[in-house]
């Protein structure tokens, strides 16, 4: 009974006659869904097990041999402990601040400065990638930005931001941090804003003060909420991409180190080398490996919930 | 409330898999002067078979809508200004112009041309598009066209970079190779009155013109090496110097074998390296300040080497600098690279397309690049005294020294794979100059094994030695 499908076919009859509604407008999507998303990651997870070349399909079967290969190749592990790397950072950071954040606006500042703070930390989100990465370029400049031209106000070295492999590395994450903990606030706003005032009420009238309501009151009835902010930043974070390829850019002369994650690695063996089937399996890793964090997120969050 | 409960799982199951199945899914340059264009004729040669006179009219009287595809913005006026000028003479044909920074050019291609749903005309390198060739995926150049190439109006270099499997496979329109920029005021200021000649003139200005503050940060580099930046070009700005060695990347184990190794882990590319890694501990260059010609514009570097192009991006972004540069011939060899027009096979008008690529190759066409671009034509049969004399930012380009060596990027399709991973390997030693500088053994034991990963891809690509 424990199975999805176990319970899935324990519906009776009348449940799902309830439902057709909703199954019937939801149809169209799917079937878009399924040939837009579905069709071409099963086709990828068959390119996978051939020699396939971006202009000469189905070279030859080669089994399980890129999978094989790609656990020997460096620049696959390198992109596998960056990628890692970032996505745990960006994910803990992002959604900790995003959750302080919210406390805040969510109850203690209301009204229009609320709301103006509120759309300030928001904005990031609406901004793309591209030109943010851009501007961020400018600001991580080991000479001109203005990020060490404000730790050099504070007694601090200019640091090299787009040079070093660590500082390159911790650059990506900030400039990510910044675009993603606005989308992670308002969620937690709108799910914080859920949760009945008379629960804080009661607590209150029994004594508990706000960090007591948060840690008894809030967190646990946000748990639904921060568990799909915490899986939807792990997987952007697995994804990442337009950031670092933007950054080391071939523009002539800026200093851009080029940090490697999976989805740039799965870009240059695919777009550039040609190299589909190699490419492909890579991409069905970096799925097994969003899958994998996934349920163990919702084990461990539901978990606790529980 | 059971069921619910369970549908809802269920849902939620569905819901999670659809996330992470999308988390898996294939997600001007101002001209130089044009002075000297007037002047400049067809020194000899034979002559590009006309465009405009063609017996029948291959557009046709119906309307005609020609896209031109490229992989360098700055020639989007020279295609809009021929483009204008056919359309004088073929008034039913209209030009549209699509081009891309490089990279995305050649993404774009990677699946445009397989979809059949690139331009009418694409314009890359043959080197490049030579796996779309033997897919059949571009036209064969009509004989006429090839005659005209191999006629007298190109060097052996352009014809040999346009030729793939011994066929002329596409006509060439410009060309580029590198040349050494120097800022003359810097020099002058060191008390350097003439450009460096050889590789160790080269290496001493470096040290004479490199500059750091009262922390030790260099503030201006004696030359601007290429220090990082994603995909191949770290690793041709080394083979470019590897070239003054005599030495290639790669190299055929002799000549017409198809086998091929790497060549760039002798005691020569051993030296080059070791030139770098030194340079960056003895500060005449950074990876931290502006490099290229970004740098040599805001005066953050007083030598680099770079193709013509920097000549119109300077008139464009630093016309101060104008004056007060110039720029020499590499000593003994250099890279030679010629963008040429292809037709693909799914073209609709395809007898057009050959057309106005015949109408490209005419001189008023050709002597247009420089003025208008800044790159060279491929033709060398014109006469380019005059525009020299106008523009001298391009001497080095245009006077080379007798007995210059002109390499090529070799006819292989995992090329680019292999310059690729050498320019990763190259971007981590730089970053690790500290311990790598004064450690020749070191550096040779890296040469060493990124040379065994370089023939493992030739090998691979059933080029190995």
């Amino acid at each position: 009974m424990n199975s999805p499908l176990a319970a899935v076919r324990a519906v009776p009859r009348r449940t799902w006659l309830r439902y057709r509604f909703v199954f019937l407008v939801l149809a169209p999507v799917m079937a878009l869904f399924i040939y837009v998303r579905i069709l071409p990651t099963g086709q990828a997870v068959v390119m996978s097990f051939f020699k396939w070349e971006l202009i000469k399909p189905a070279e030859q079967f080669v089994g399980l041999d890129n999978y094989a290969n790609l656990l020997k190749d460096d620049n696959f592990r390198l992109a596998f402990f960056n990628t890692t790397i970032f996505a745990f950072f960006t994910t803990i950071i992002s959604v900790a601040v995003a959750l302080l954040l919210a406390a805040l606006l969510a109850r203690a500042v209301r009204g229009r400065l609320g709301g103006a703070l509120e759309l300030l930390y928001f904005a990031p989100v609406l901004v793309s990638m591209v030109p943010v990465t851009l501007g961020w370029r400018e600001i991580f400049n080991y000479n001109n930005g203005i990020l060490n031209a404000g730790l050099g106000a504070i007694g601090i070295g200019k640091q090299p931001w787009l040079s070093d492999p660590t500082m390159a590395l911790i650059a990506v994450i900030i400039l990510s941090v910044w675009k993603q903990l606005g989308y992670n606030m308002i969620i937690l706003i709108v799910g914080m804003r859920a949760i009945p005032r008379v629960f804080h009420e009661a607590a209150a009238v029994d004594g508990a003060g706000a960090w007591q309501q948060f840690r008894h009151i809030t967190m646990p009835l946000l748990a639904p909420v921060l568990l799909f902010v915490i899986v939807i930043t792990t997987i952007s974070s697995y994804n990442v991409f337009t950031q670092v390829y933007v950054l080391a850019s071939d523009v002539q002369g800026a200093p851009g180190r080029l940090v490697r994650v999976i989805v740039y690695d799965i870009f240059e063996n695919g777009f550039r080398f040609f190299n589909m089937g190699y490419a492909a399996a890579e991409a069905v890793y970096l799925f097994l490996i969003v899958i994998v964090l996934t349920i163990i997120q919702f084990r461990f969050l539901r978990g606790s919930d529980q | 409330m059971q069921q619910s409960v369970g549908l809802r799982k269920g849902l939620a199951l569905l819901a999670a898999l659809g996330l992470a199945f999308g988390a898996c899914s294939p997600a001007a340059t101002t001209a130089p002067s044009a002075a000297g264009t007037p002047g400049a004729t067809a020194a000899g040669g034979s002559t590009a078979p006309s465009a405009s006179t063609a017996v029948a009219n291959p557009c046709g009287d119906a309307p005609v809508a020609l896209n031109i595809w490229g992989g360098y913005p700055e020639m989007d006026a020279v295609y809009k200004k021929a483009g204008e000028a056919y359309t004088a003479l073929h008034p039913n044909v209209t030009f549209t112009i699509f081009s891309t920074d490089l990279r995305g050019f050649e993404q774009k291609l990677t699946t445009a041309l397989p979809s059949n749903t690139a331009g009418d005309v694409v314009i890359r390198t043959a080197n490049f598009l030579s796996r779309f060739i033997d897919q059949g995926l571009l036209a064969p150049v009509p004989d006429d066209l090839a005659a005209f190439v191999k006629g007298g109006s190109y060097s052996d270099t352009v014809i040999q970079d346009s030729t793939y499997k011994d066929k002329v496979v596409g006509v060439p329109i410009f060309s580029s190779g590198t040349a050494l920029y120097y800022n003359t005021d810097m020099l002058a200021e060191v008390g350097l009155t003439a450009p460096p000649t050889t590789m160790d003139m080269i290496w001493d200005y470096a040290h004479k013109l490199a500059k750091t503050d009262a922390s030790g940060n260099v503030t201006r580099a004696g030359i601007s090496f290429r220090l990082s930046g994603q995909g191949s070009g770290v690793a041709e700005k080394f083979w470019i110097l590897l070239l003054q060695s005599g030495h290639e990347l790669v190299k055929e184990t002799s000549p017409g074998s198809g086998k091929w190794a790497a060549d760039y882990n002798g005691p020569d590319g051993a030296k080059l390296l070791q030139i770098y890694v030194d340079g960056l501990r003895d500060k005449i260059d950074s990876v931290n300040i502006d490099a290229d010609a970004k740098g040599f514009e805001n005066k953050s570097a007083a030598m680099f080497a770079r193709e013509p192009w920097v000549v119109a991006d300077i008139a464009t972004n630093a016309p101060d600098l104008v004056g007060h540069y110039g720029s020499v011939s590499l000593p003994t060899g250099d890279l030679g690279g010629t963008e040429t027009m292809f037709v693909p096979t799914s073209a609709p008008n395809a007898a057009c397309s050959w057309d106005f690529i015949k109408f490209l190759t005419e001189q008023d066409q050709q002597l247009s690049i420089p003025t208008i671009a800044g790159w060279l034509p491929s033709r060398n049969d014109l006469d380019l005294t005059a525009f020299l004399a106008a523009n001298p930012g391009y001497e080095g380009f245009l006077k080379k020294p007798a007995g210059m060596k002109v390499s090529l990027t070799p006819p292989l399709p995992e090329f680019d794979e292999l310059e690729t991973k050498l320019a990763t390997h190259l971007v981590d030693a730089y970053a690790d100059y500290a311990n790598l500088a004064g450690n020749p053994d070191k550096i040779q034991a890296l040469l060493n094994t990124w040379a065994d990963e370089t023939n493992q891809i030739l090998a691979k690509g059933g080029h190995g030695s």
